[in-house]
């Protein structure tokens, strides 16, 4: 892209958002103001565009988001992840939730973009020396199966193959058992 | 191996080993790839710092058996400044420990069609927003350990 086909002041941004870092080109800087712009759009277009006012401003409700239906709700959701604003999704989906508790397909957006929950679960010595052995394999073998998905257990090698569902249909249901299934590239 | 802060606070509880290898096939810096489990599936999953979500390989979402019904209806998610359709999904990832307790985080999960071929060659991903941006981290590049914990 030419910045001289740019106005000057928005040439001179666009160099500056690269030379900081922010972009590692100016196509990206381009790409990333589309879809500020889009998003703003999407949003009535009045006013200030909103999507990073929306990442740092946390989980306010803007009134008219609370007078939209359902639908409404889903397509902005929708809408705020094609313009890279999952924060926004998020919010919508959890005070969509929270309006609207009979709408079975909001609740599940509300479950499903929930924030994460983490807690610690005590690990075997078994699958600690398991993933240690198959560690050891791994940094041995992996360039000689490039290219290939393996199965791995406790070290061993079960099966290898180009074709990763091939590799799932010879080693059956690898769930809670503790196979590494990978493919090495 | 825990961590801790200065004053003697825990910072993680838990360690791995993880890859340093190339994640795909024309890559050739390599990346920090990590065991874990997804729904109790054991695999690698690659760290991008710059991504979101836990972006599920569609071949183990397929070896997983991911009901598309139970997700939400198609998205149109932004990566690596690319439109990828796909599903969103409520998981559980594990990080895997070889010291100390694994970690199950419940998170949302991406799942791009398997027709999108800018995945093809790639391990799962996880992202920083909704996934690594939720439990605290360090690496240590000269054994290749990558330590983590629950926020306190």
């Amino acid at each position: 892209m030419d910045l001289n086909d740019l106005p000057v002041d928005l040439a001179q941004f666009v160099q500056q958002e690269v030379a900081e870092g922010r972009f590692a080109s100016v196509e990206e800087v381009v790409s990333a103001a589309l879809r500020l712009f889009q998003g703003h759009e999407a949003r009535g277009g009045n006013g200030p565009a909103t999507s990073t006012v929306a990442k740092e401003s946390g989980p306010q409700a803007n009134p008219d988001e609370l007078e939209r239906s359902p639908e409404d709700i889903i397509r902005a959701i929708k809408q705020a992840f094609e313009t890279d604003v999952p924060q926004q999704a998020e919010r919508l989906a959890q005070e969509g939730a929270q309006r609207y508790p009979e709408h079975d397909e909001l609740q599940k957006y509300a479950r499903v973009l929930a924030p994460p929950t983490i807690k610690m679960a005590p690990s075997t010595a078994d699958s600690r020396t398991a993933a240690k052995a198959d560690q050891t394999w791994l940094n041995t073998h992996w360039e000689d199966y490039r290219g290939n998905g393996i199965a791995l257990q406790a070290g061993e090698l079960l099966h290898a193959t180009s074709s990763f569902d091939d590799l799932i249909a010879h080693v059956g249901d690898v769930r809670g058992r503790n196979i590494l299934v990978t493919k090495l590239n | 191996m825990p961590l801790s802060f200065l004053n003697g606070e825990s910072f993680t509880t838990s360690a791995t080993t993880y890859q340093h290898r190339p994640a795909t096939a024309y890559e050739t810096h390599p990346r920090l790839i990590l065991r874990v489990a997804i729904e109790g599936l054991v695999t690698h999953a690659m760290v991008d710092t710059g991504g979101v979500y836990l972006f599920c390989h569609p071949m183990i979402a397929r070896a997983i058996g991911f009901d598309a019904s139970e997700g939400l209806g198609l998205q149109t998610l932004i990566f690596r400044q690319e439109r990828v359709q796909g599903t969103l999904h409520r998981v559980t990832l594990t990080l895997l420990a070889d010291e100390g307790d694994n970690m199950p985080i419940e998170t949302t999960a991406f799942v791009p069609e398997a027709s999108y071929e800018g995945i093809s060659d790639m391990p799962s991903i996880l992202g920083w927003h909704g996934c690594l941006d939720r439990f605290r981290f360090g690496v240590d590049p000269m054994t290749d350990t990558f330590y983590f914990g629950a926020p306190t």
